[in-house]
């Protein structure tokens, strides 16, 4: 549904993106997960046809961004990381507005914004002036401008931005609702859970360039990424050093042992080992690979740290 | 007309009137300028327009001059012109020097032509530098030529008539005075129905009113309401950079709607808006300060065109301002200057000889001196043509080298 080809763009002397490639299948929940200044909002914003890229080419169910514009805006609903309201106008008249600018228009358009303000529980507030509502009820808003005419694709560039939990996880669920009714969906964030979460594949962007796509457990074996094993028991007496053959020791004290398998089948003759020797076992937690260690090993920084 | 930049346009309209205060606020500056300026200049009629220094070459020295010094007489009770007689040298000096608002010469002649009902011609030099007041003094030397063309036409045969019995040829009879007085009151039955109302007024003043001359706040309101107009178009031009800075215009730009439409569309509300805004502003100047006008096609006309100039003059710098911080800093000042140079915040009247000749290079000279024309002296639409084409060329091209340049920022994201 969206080819991006080796996209290159830069803003005086900062080479925002350095040459981005990635695919989104029709359906798709795609999400670019970076840190800030990573270019997830000059790709988004390129996708949308906003900016220009340098070079590269974009192309979306078929159609080239740059020669058949107007007709892909249509099948686009972009949600950006601003709040982009007229505050002194109503949930009801922003959402006329930018339904009349997609061409929606009398009893559709009327029908479309109940829709869209069900969807986000906002009919009873429907007619009051935006500036009176909360920060995630904008967000709210904010989210189904970009859904009021039924895109095929669906840009959302950080919707979730400073919003407290509850309304988080209402847009997270709205976003999932849509991938379910078929649209195709771009989600720019630098949470990992969101990513985690949503995304049926995931590019990790950084410095204008793409290090790695995939899904949630592609990307972590491509860095390398092993199950982590925690087994806490009765070690005394006990030299376990030689019970963890195929692992890797991380961390070992008296009753707690850390290390880590390349593959389940390791954890199995470990485990075994240690019933034969006579180690009382207490507790044993396994952490799988996650998309945090794979971020780390890919960027060489955690998230928090940017 | 793009269905975008007018879904833009509305919606802006209903934007500004939902939060309406800083409408409000400059819809309210050119009454206050005007009710300061004219408590500052006296009030009650107590009027001090400027008076008009006419200077007259009499080479005639016959009946006709004598009915041109009356009529200026007449105006503002003799308080508002100085007529001066002046020979044909001395008149073109003082004129070429700025010394007076016009310089008339009657031929000699003139008289006997007029009553041979032969063509005459008044020269009437203007001051280059004032276009006011020279302005009133024409249009009373064609009010006397219409009257007196009009007399002439009238009453032709009765006065031949007289002119042979006075010329001493012979003393007229009974009959011929019978005949003459028959003629004359022949033509008067057939005029009466057209002059009668303007031979005989009623002027209704309240006691301890005094009534000498013009409405003065009719001078003061157009350089006010064209200040307010102009604060008006930075206000609706000043939303382009706040839509970029709230993220709305990336999201306009993100749907089917182009740069230029967007901008269009901006141009458009900011018309409406000045259309609206002037529509207020001369009901209120009906309302509050009396002033009326004659010709209500001329009002309409210039009315137009200063809707079409405030908004071009805005626009222009616009495209070169990146900011708001910018917008903020330098467009009230860009304002000031320009009505300080157009004569819209001091009587253009009262003004130096340099900036009265630099005033003409200022498009708010032309809106001014063309509302000045139509709420004071009352003139019609072929006495301010080169007015209206002025702002309307002046307005048009500033809106289309604004958008321009806007549509360009627009494409690149502000």
């Amino acid at each position: 549904m969206i080819d991006v080809v080796d996209l290159k763009k830069s803003y005086a002397d900062v080479m925002a993106l350095r040459g981005v490639s990635f695919s989104v299948k029709e359906g798709e929940i795609f999400g670019l997960l970076g840190p800030n200044g990573a270019g997830k909002t000059t790709t988004v914003s390129i996708l949308s046809g906003v900016l220009e890229a340098d070079s590269g080419s974009v192309s979306i169910a078929g159609m080239d961004i740059k020669r058949d514009s107007k007709r892909v805006k249509r099948l686009m609903g972009v949600v950006p990381q601003e709040i982009a309201l007229y505050e002194e106008l109503s949930a009801k008249e922003n959402l006329h507005f930018w339904g009349g600018l997609y061409g929606l228009s009398g009893k559709d358009l009327e029908r479309e914004t109940e829709r869209v303000l069900e969807l986000v529980e906002l009919t009873d507030r429907a007619n009051d002036p935006v500036k009176s509502y909360s920060g995630g009820m904008k967000r709210r808003l904010n989210l189904i401008i970009g859904l009021i005419h039924r895109p095929r694709i669906i840009l959302l560039d950080e919707p979730t931005l400073g919003i407290d939990p509850q309304a988080r996880l209402k847009i997270l669920d709205i976003v999932k609702g849509e991938a379910a009714n078929g649209s195709t969906i771009v989600y720019t964030t630098h949470y990992l859970d969101e990513a985690e979460k949503l995304c049926d594949r995931i590019a990790i962007i950084d410095r204008g360039e793409i290090l790695s796509i995939g899904t949630l457990a592609e990307i972590a074996r491509l860095a390398g990424e092993e199950d982590m094993v925690t087994i806490t028991g009765d070690f005394e007496g006990v030299a376990i050093d030689s019970l963890l053959e195929g692992a890797r020791l991380e961390y070992i004290s008296e009753g707690v042992c850390t290390f880590s398998v390349p593959e389940r089948p390791v954890l199995g003759g470990i485990l075994e080992r240690f019933f034969k020797a006579g180690v009382k076992v207490r507790n044993i937690e396994v952490k799988e690979p996650s998309l945090e260690g794979a971020f780390v090993k890919l960027t060489g920084r955690e998230l928090r740290d940017m | 007309m793009s269905r975008y930049a007018l879904s833009i346009a509305l919606k802006d309209l209903k934007r500004i009137f939902k939060a309406p205060l800083s409408l409000v606020s400059m819809l309210m500056l050119p009454i206050v300028i005007t009710v300061i300026v004219g408590f500052t200049f006296g009030t009650s009629g107590d009027v001090k327009i400027p008076r008009i220094k006419v200077l007259l070459d009499d080479e005639d020295g016959g009946i006709l001059p004598g009915f041109i010094r009356q009529s200026f007489q007449k105006v503002g009770s003799g308080k508002m012109v100085e007529l001066v007689d002046t020979k044909a040298d001395e008149g073109r000096r003082l004129i070429d020097r700025g010394k007076a608002s016009a310089f008339i010469v009657i031929p000699k002649g003139s008289s006997s032509a007029l009553l041979d009902k032969k063509p005459i011609e008044f020269l009437i030099t203007k001051n280059p530098s004032e276009l006011f007041l020279p302005a009133i003094v024409e249009e009373i030397l064609k009010t006397d030529a219409v009257m007196l063309d009009g007399a002439v036409r009238l009453f032709g045969e009765p006065l031949d008539t007289v002119r042979t019995f006075l010329k001493g040829e012979h003393w007229p009879s009974g009959s011929e005075l019978s005949r003459v007085f028959a003629l004359a009151r022949r033509r008067f039955v057939l005029i009466t129905p057209y002059i009668s109302d303007s031979l005989i007024t009623v002027q209704t003043v309240r006691a301890g009113e005094k009534n000498e001359g013009g409405n003065f706040f009719a001078l003061i309101f157009p350089g006010s309401m064209i200040i307010g107009l102009l604060f008006i178009s930075m206000i609706a031009q000043r939303d382009i950079v706040k839509e970029r800075a709230r993220g709305t215009l990336k999201r306009v730009l993100s749907g089917p709607t182009s740069a230029g439409e967007f901008i269009i569309g901006k141009v458009m509300y900011n018309f409406f808006l000045t259309s609206i805004s002037l529509i207020v502003l001369l009901v209120i100047a009906r309302l509050v300060f009396g002033i009326g006008v004659k010709s209500p096609l001329a009002l309409a006309v210039v009315s137009l065109g200063t809707a079409l100039l405030s908004s071009g003059l805005v626009i222009l710098p616009y495209g070169l301002i990146r900011s708001e911080r910018a917008a903020v800093a330098l467009m009230p000042s860009y304002i000031i200057v320009l009505c300080l140079m157009g004569g819209a915040m001091m009587p253009y009247e009262t003004m130096s000889r340099l900036l009265k000749e630099a005033a003409r290079y200022s498009p708010v000279f032309w809106v001014v001196d063309a509302f000045k024309r139509v709420m004071f002296l009352g003139v019609d639409m072929g006495d301010i043509m080169r007015n209206i084409e002025v702002i309307n060329i002046v307005g048009i091209l500033s809106i289309l080298i604004g958008t321009a340049v806007l549509k360009r920022r627009a494409a690149k994201g502000l």
